[in-house]
């Protein structure tokens, strides 16, 4: 190489050659963070006996404990709609406090800043900017069980709106059963 | 045996300094050791420490102005009652019981360990609190104005890393305010646009708040923020060496600093002292007095710890639900997001706000091009700041108000007075849902008129029939609109004296009293 390339063209060509392979390292790294950053998908998580399809009962919602891939803990309520079996997340879509059921109302109602959820999880009053997160519900032979969270936001998230009926506007006061809903969404 | 000296040609004023060599500590053996190991006189320095070292400062100055360095002697009782405690904790959330709650509660267990966590607990309160009233009083004097401008965004990161240091620390107990306080303070990541989910995700190591966050939050607390700590305040601090303190400069007489660049004290002005040892003396004894209250306040008020925290919520035996409240400082915060209703005004307060306040503490020294340093030349960023001071002490004032416990009741007042028998029972009681934004059945507790007014479910009072008011059937759970619904919601019943007392206050015709 030496003597064939004027000095200058050299030195160019080596400047060239350090600056690819230096963003090449670079953009193996960034790839590698990416990859390893992003969360497997939390719907997926292993389903989880949580009790009898006689456990639940409709107009009330019952908290119970759901153990998620990483081991830990989660509160996930499970009401009995009209249309079968729904698990919300406890943590409230404001700031994640974990709401709380109220039969009285058939509301669940957060303590932290006073949002409110009716009892599609759907949030009807004080700061929550959407509804509550689901989990995946399977009600197999008479025994629950529930599975990894569904997040707000997401498509599977509004396929189970839908399913059970949890769009529209929301006429609070009413029992399960008889909440009336515009089919507007 | 002095050194020989480097000719400095490069220094402009080689002539002035040398004029003004300060014969003491050129003996000083101290000095003559560091000087020729730092190669301080070679680096040029030398001018710059004497300087420093020498600077007139005023016999008396306002307290306020030894706030810097409280600061500093507060961030040392963090680190060092910091360093024994990292002896003591185990912070993993592995386990029942987690190890993290378990070695914090085996301290409160011995009087040397609970008075170590207790002296940082107080510590780092008073950080908080010296914190605020440095940055307030810096802003009265115009401290941030050029050319101090880095010396006010250096102070910025310092009070980045006060907060970053006060919230990673509360987690670490791993109690149940430790964990839900956390978990909201971390929640309002989520409001960064397109990436919130994701970051708050990074921060957590986890969906919500577990074991990977508090592994975090140690090693931001111990090894991160101490260290971007450390080396802003070096920055700080040789800013503050470089440019004076401005009340200093401002007092002493017009052209004194040229012509006596390091002053002979012999050369002071009448009632000026030497920075050292004078200045630090006073520092040294605002510092001790700062200790004293640490002690008698550690030894009085042992740092708060409740129960281990529980993820779910709902502890086992008992049916209440634990509900979490911010620290302090934060009550302002919390009050104005419990008045956002709906997403809007939610992303305004979690992410607007937040954003604003920032964007004018870094753009302050930009944007305020009025030169005067003094007061009353500044009406107009006077007046915001005090309105904003005004703000936050409001807010805190009405955050820690509205959670309150009402004044226990024996027996029912005959004829009560709303402001003083009623507003601190629905304060307490109903506010956390009938609050300052209309929640729950658009019902306002915490005003008269909104009492009167009634909710979704018509007027709540009918004055002078306390059995016909819908108010008392609630709270009786004797309505008949919402069978079986007995206030408030999901909690203990009013007592008979309080509902009594609501009742009296009905037939008594329900006057603004
Ligand atoms: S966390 Fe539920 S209202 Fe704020």
């Amino acid at each position: 190489m030496v003597g064939l390339v004027p000095e200058s063209g050299r030195r160019g060509f080596i400047k060239g050659v350090m600056g690819a392979v230096g963003s090449l390292i670079a953009l193996g790294y960034a790839f590698v963070a990416e990859r390893f950053m992003l969360p497997p998908p939390e719907s997926a998580a292993a389903l989880q006996k949580v009790g009898k399809s006689s456990d639940f009962p409709t107009n009330t919602a019952k908290l119970v404990v759901y153990t998620g891939d990483g081991g830990f803990p989660d509160g996930v309520y499970i009401v009995r709609l009209a249309k079968g079996l729904a698990a919300y997340d406890e943590h409230c879509a404001h700031l994640q406090c974990p709401v709380q059921w109220s039969q009285a109302t058939l509301t669940f109602n957060c303590p932290c800043h006073g949002s409110v959820y009716n009892v599609y999880g759907k949030n009807v009053g004080g700061p929550a900017p959407h509804p509550l997160n689901y989990h995946r519900i399977v009600e197999h032979s008479g025994e629950v069980y529930v599975g990894g969270i569904v997040a707000w936001g997401t498509p599977e998230w509004t396929k189970m709106a839908q399913a059970m009926g949890a769009v529209g506007k929301f006429v609070p006061g009413r029992t399960p059963g008889t909440v009336r809903w515009s089919s507007k969404v | 045996m002095s050194q020989p000296r480097e000719p400095r040609k490069t220094q402009p004023d080689a002539e002035t300094s040398t004029e003004v060599l300060d014969p003491e500590t050129e003996r000083s053996p101290v000095w003559k050791y560091v000087n020729r190991r730092l190669g301080l006189e070679k680096a040029g320095l030398k001018p710059l420490v004497l300087e420093a070292m020498n600077a007139p400062h005023p016999r008396f100055m306002n307290p306020l102005d030894y706030m810097g360095d409280i600061l500093m002697f507060l961030f040392m009782n963090q680190v060092i009652t910091g360093l024994l405690l990292m002896t003591h904790y185990n912070g993993s959330a592995m386990g029942n019981p987690f190890p993290a709650y378990q070695s914090t509660l085996n301290m409160t267990h011995s009087f040397w360990l609970a008075f170590v966590r207790d002296m940082h607990f107080w510590g780092a309160n008073a950080m908080v609190v010296a914190v605020a009233v440095h940055m307030a009083r810096v802003f009265y004097l115009g401290a941030y104005k050029p050319p101090r401008e880095f010396q006010w965004l250096s102070g910025l990161v310092l009070l980045g890393c006060t907060i970053g240091l006060a919230l990673s620390g509360y987690l670490l107990p791993w109690d149940q305010q430790a964990y839900w306080a956390t978990e909201v303070a971390t929640a309002m990541v989520k409001y960064v646009p397109f990436i919130g989910h994701d970051l708050l995700f990074f921060l957590r190591g986890c969906r919500y708040t577990c074991g990977s966050t508090l592994t975090l939050f140690f090693a931001m607390h111990v090894v991160l923020l101490p260290l971007i700590l450390v080396l802003t305040i070096g920055v700080h601090v040789l800013l503050v060496i470089i440019h004076g303190q401005v009340d200093v400069e401002a007092r002493l007489p017009k052209g004194y600093k040229e012509k006596h660049r390091l002053g002979q004290v012999s050369d002071f002005p009448k009632g000026y002292v030497p920075f050292w040892p004078d200045t630090i003396a006073n520092m040294t004894l605002y510092s001790a007095a700062v200790a004293v209250i640490l002690v008698i306040l550690a030894a009085t008020i042992p740092a708060p710890l409740q129960a281990m925290a529980n993820y779910v919520n709902v502890p086992p035996a008992v049916t209440t639900y634990y509900r979490p409240l911010p620290v302090w400082y934060f009550l302002n915060f919390y009050q104005i997001l419990k008045a956002a209703h709906g997403s809007l005004e939610d992303h305004l307060m979690v992410l607007g706000l937040p954003m604003v306040i920032g964007a004018v503490l870094v753009l302050l020294p930009f944007i305020d091009k009025n030169p005067s340093h003094r007061a009353k030349d500044r009406p107009i960023a006077l007046t915001v700041a005090g309105i904003f001071a005004f703000g936050v002490l409001y807010t805190t004032y009405a955050g820690w108000k509205s959670e309150q416990a009402a004044p226990v009741l024996t027996k029912a007042i005959a004829h009560p007075s709303y402001s003083k028998n009623l507003l601190p029972i629905f304060s307490a009681d109903c506010a956390p849902c009938h609050t300052t934004s209309p929640y729950l059945a658009n019902f306002h507790v915490t005003s008269y008129s909104g009492i009167m007014r009634g909710g979704q479910y018509g007027k709540s009072v009918v004055p002078g029939h306390p059995n016909s008011s819908l108010l008392i059937h609630l709270l009786e759970k004797k309505s008949k609109k919402l069978p079986g619904v007995q206030m408030p919601l999901g909690a203990a019943p009013l007592s008979k004296a309080q509902i009594g007392t609501i009742a009296n206050w009905i037939k008594d015709g329900a006057k603004n009293n």
